[in-house]
């Protein structure tokens, strides 16, 4: 027999060369995110949130205003003024365009990969609970699940973004201000829980049925040991493939809530504001928005090619890869 | 059936009773003052005393929840930051919300079964190759993104469609259709890619089944042993995706569309709302999307069992 | 069986080869198969799975799959029928040849009735006005002994028990009169007692239409029922052929002889044991 499982689809992942660029187009925007201070202290010599609406740039030794007397921000200056305002400034504010795309992403990035994270892994455990129990268990679980699955996403997302906005959350030991980043980011980990865990509980339901599972049942191995032991490690590859294309769907979700006013909260900024503040100014300044958005585009690109990549290289024909694309997948059709 | 139906019936109004509870929840029990939060910015101790009484916060839970469902219900629902009456809203914003979903809709089934079918069908070679490519681009796509090119280039700079308001059907049709185009294409680019590769990956497997085999042995045009016995068993599972996507575009890409081109639908009054923090009316839209969404899908659910003879048959035993 | 036979094969198979490329090189299914078939009479193709003759069978009717690499000749009365045109291909499928398959559930389209697919294979071919092709469908079901062929036309193929789903794909390709019938494991997907009714109506509709008929099984009790003349293959090639009794009692090759004790042995009580049920392998 060749390889392993995992050193076969490995060796896939390396000949797909869309999975590559895509983690090559990742890895350089987790690069350019986590540059941001360098950047900042080093080039711009500036923060994202400094303003610096009444000053001058020197540009090839002719000083230009960062903002104009009608408001108008400076385009790109690229290395005219020694790397500063790179990217131009980002409106009657006057800050740094480059600097605040850098951190915004930092922003956007981590509640994104956390939110999936959070999402993932609860959706790993009601997985787990719903198909090995079944019974009233999955009964109970799986309704909840169709509950939550129901609601459109950016919905939900608002509806408890504007309710946690101005009070923050204060449920029981958790205790969250209004204006975190945690708001968002568990906002999103607890709506995209049941897209996972939807497609991850029909997989323990298969598996459960396999030679291996029932042999461990029949040993009289504990249910926390046939989950963990027997279940859990047949469950990461479509975990993976669903935590990726999540991530993508997540940084769209954070971006349209924040874009709106439910997500990221002033100060702190995100691509998503840093869409809404563009969009204000769309038609004197464009890039305002494109940029970001660009950006965000270029993040969800490099993970739908990993994830597709991830879903074919760990199962050829896989289903989970056309339900992890389409969050949401053909509803199983089952008997009554 | 009889029973089928029954059953699913009652299923659906759990859920929408569920959904009820955990809408309530989010908008009267979890924030840290409700009732401040409803009344708005700018509220007098006044005003959030009226807030208290009306919506009941100082009766159990049970009580308040009765009490909210039913101001939501009888259309007595107000937005207390700018004095609207929340169902009026609704209504006026319908016509344009339908109208954006619905033309979006036939764009995108339109290019999504031609992509689809023509990547299916030559599998592998350079057609295939770019459409597939296309398609992932498609769905990588922002809204904020070909909103804002098309905003900015189409719109603004080459003045080939406005760039916002939304024009009645009854008023003047072609101006209905030309406010519209920029929002439908922007909407629609979005679910191209997805559903041309749903259905590519659908029609790949039914090619192989044995029945399309019987076709070709029939003497049958590969036009129409194409069209009739593979597309037409592919497409099955896309009527329940689809059904699915239509209720929940409601409560997602419409309210970004309907914001950034101003066509003053429900979208935008949900937008708005947010932008206010003004939580009556996103309360009530959250209801109205969801329950849109468990009712629609309950209806395609039941339509789908029409049309695959299968189901129907399994159901009635 | 057929007592006459005219001069002519109806169809003429010739050095065949069939090969299918994939990540490893080239697998040659079929390596030079040569058949012959003549009017009114019923050639049996036997063998084990993977022994080629399906897709001998297939690809008489050009549909081996895109993938596949056909040489040779195969001749129907005379036509060539290899590297003919598409449309030229169309004519003959259905309409001159006419191929039932093994699992009626599989083979008809789930989501049409059965009424309505075979009409479409009949519009295929002629211009009749839709009254007049529902007749035709509901008289060829009735030939191939349905009692209820309007009932029967009426439902879905999930629909239909075994016998009565192979009992409409049949009459699904006999409904214009085709000189050969092609059957691929007609009887392998059904339960014993069908299998002998389905059976019995092949060699019926060979005697009454005069119908030329390649029965493709891997079963030998099969073949005894209905053959006039044998081809057994393995591995892409045909190793002994001739008439039924020839190969039954005179076997040459050791594949043939092989088959024939297992055959033999299903029947056979085992030493020490009750008559056993047959269903050994099934």
């Amino acid at each position: 027999m060749e390889g392993s499982p995992r050193r076969t689809a490995l060796r896939r992942l390396r000949g797909d060369r869309g999975a590559i660029a895509g983690l090559a187009l990742f890895a350089a925007i987790v690069v350019f995110v986590l540059a941001a201070p360098l950047w900042a202290n080093h080039v711009a010599d500036t923060g994202p949130n400094a303003t610096h609406t009444t000053e001058k740039v020197e540009v090839d030794g002719e000083p230009r205003e960062v903002v104009s007397v009608e408001g108008t921000p400076v385009g790109p200056l690229w290395l005219g003024a020694g790397g500063k305002f790179f990217l131009g400034a980002d409106g009657r504010l006057g800050r740094d365009e480059m600097v605040r795309l850098m951190y915004g992403g930092r922003t956007s990035l981590f509640i994104a990969l956390t939110a999936s994270l959070i999402a993932t892994l609860s959706a790993l455990a009601l997985a787990l609970l719903a198909g090995y129990f079944r019974g009233w268990v999955d009964a109970v679980i799986s309704f909840l699940l169709d509950v939550i699955w129901g609601f459109p996403v950016l919905l939900l997302g608002i509806a408890l973004g504007t309710a946690l906005a101005v009070g923050g959350l204060d449920l029981g030991p958790i205790s969250i201000s209004a204006g975190s980043v945690w708001i968002p980011t568990l906002i999103g980990g607890f709506v995209f829980a049941s897209y996972i865990a939807r497609p991850l509980r029909g997989e323990v339901l298969a598996l459960r049925e396999q030679e291996f599972v029932k042999a461990a049942v029949a040993a009289g191995a504990s249910p926390w040991r046939v989950m963990l032991r027997e279940l859990l490690p047949n469950l990461w590859p479509t975990a993976i493939v669903l935590f990726t294309v999540n991530v993508a769907n997540m940084m769209l979700l954070e971006a349209g809530l924040s874009f709106l006013g439910a997500g990221v909260q002033a100060p702190d900024a995100s691509w998503g504001t840093m869409i809404a503040g563009g969009f204000e100014l769309i038609f004197s300044s464009p890039l305002l928005m494109i940029l970001p958005s660009t950006l965000i585009f270029l993040t969800v690109l490099s993970l739908n090619l990993i994830g597709d990549g991830l879903g074919a290289a760990l199962n050829p024909r896989s289903r989970a890869t056309i339900e992890a694309h389409t969050g949401r997948f053909e509803p199983k059709r089952e008997a009554a | 059936m009889g029973a089928f139906l029954l059953k699913r019936l009652g299923r659906m109004l759990g859920v929408l009773f569920v959904i009820s509870v955990i809408v309530f929840f989010i908008f009267n029990v979890m924030p840290n003052e409700p009732a401040a939060q409803i009344a708005g910015k700018s509220a007098t101790p006044e005003l959030i005393a009226q807030v208290e009484e009306t919506w009941g916060f100082d009766d159990p839970l049970p009580v308040q929840y009765l009490t909210v469902m039913e101001l939501t219900f009888t259309g007595e629902l107000i937005s207390y930051t700018r004095q609207l009456d929340v169902d009026e809203e609704i209504w006026k914003g319908l016509p344009a919300t339908l109208s954006l979903c619905a033309g979006a809709a036939v764009i995108w089934l339109f290019f999504a079964v031609l992509f689809g079918y023509l990547s299916a069908f030559r599998a592998g070679r350079p057609t295939d190759r770019v459409l597939m490519l296309v398609s992932l681009v498609s769905i990588s796509l922002p809204i904020f993104l070909v909103s804002a090119l098309a905003l900015n280039y189409l719109s603004y700079k080459l003045e080939l469609f406005p760039s916002s308001g939304y024009v009645g059907l009854t008023e003047d049709p072609l101006d209905w259709a030309y406010h519209l185009v920029l929002p439908w294409t922007t909407m629609a680019v979005l679910f191209i890619g997805l559903y041309a590769r749903v259905l590519r990956a659908n029609l790949l497997e039914v090619m192989d089944e044995d029945h399309v085999r019987t076709a070709r042995a029939k003497g049958l045009g590969e036009r129409q042993v194409r069209v009739r016995h593979v597309l037409r068993n592919a497409l099955l599972p896309i009527v329940t995706l689809f059904g699915l996507d239509f209720a929940a575009l409601i409560g997602g890409a419409a309210i970004i569309t309907e914001y950034i081109f101003s066509l003053g639908g429900i979208g935008q009054l949900t937008a708005n709302s947010v932008a206010d923090l003004d939580l009556p009316p996103v309360m009530a839209l959250s209801m109205l999307a969801a329950f849109f969404v468990v009712v629609f899908n309950a209806l395609v659910d039941i339509a789908y069992t029409w049309l695959d003879p299968r189901i129907k048959l399994e159901r009635s035993r | 069986m057929s007592a006459v036979k005219s001069a002519a094969p109806v169809l003429e198979v010739d050095g065949l080869r069939v090969g299918f490329a994939n990540e490893a090189g080239v697998t040659q299914a079929v390596d030079g198969v040569s058949l012959e078939l003549g009017a009114g009479e019923v050639l049996a193709i036997v063998g084990e799975s993977g022994s080629g003759k399906s897709v001998t069978a297939l690809s008489i009717m050009g549909l081996a799959g895109a993938g596949a690499r056909v040489e040779g000749s195969v001749r129907l009365e005379g036509q060539e029928l290899l590297g003919a045109a598409e449309e030229e291909l169309r004519e003959v499928r259905g309409a001159r040849v006419g191929m039932v398959f093994q699992d009626p559930s599989s083979s008809f389209n789930p989501v049409y009735k059965v009424g309505n697919q075979i009409d479409e294979a009949i519009r295929a071919h002629r211009a009749l006005s839709a009254a007049e092709t529902r007749e035709l469908t509901l008289q060829t079901l009735g030939a191939v002994g349905v009692s209820d062929p309007e009932r029967l036309a009426g439902n879905y193929p999930h629909q239909l028990s075994g016998g009565m789903g192979q009992r409409a794909m049949i009459a699904m390709a006999l409904a214009l009169e085709p000189t050969v019938l092609i059957a691929d494991e007609p009887t392998t997907a059904l339960d014993v007692t069908i299998q002998a009714q389905v059976l019995a109506l092949l060699a019926r509709l060979n005697r009454e239409r005069d119908l030329a008929t390649i029965l493709i099984t891997h079963d030998l009790g099969v073949v005894a029922e209905v053959a006039d003349r044998v081809a057994v293959m393995r591995t892409g090639r045909v190793v002994e052929e001739g008439t039924l009794d020839q190969v039954f009692y005179e076997p040459r090759h050791p594949h043939t002889r092989e088959l024939l004790e297992a055959l033999a042995r299903l029947g056979r009580p085992r030493a020490g044991t009750a008559s056993p049920t047959g269903e050994e392998g099934r």
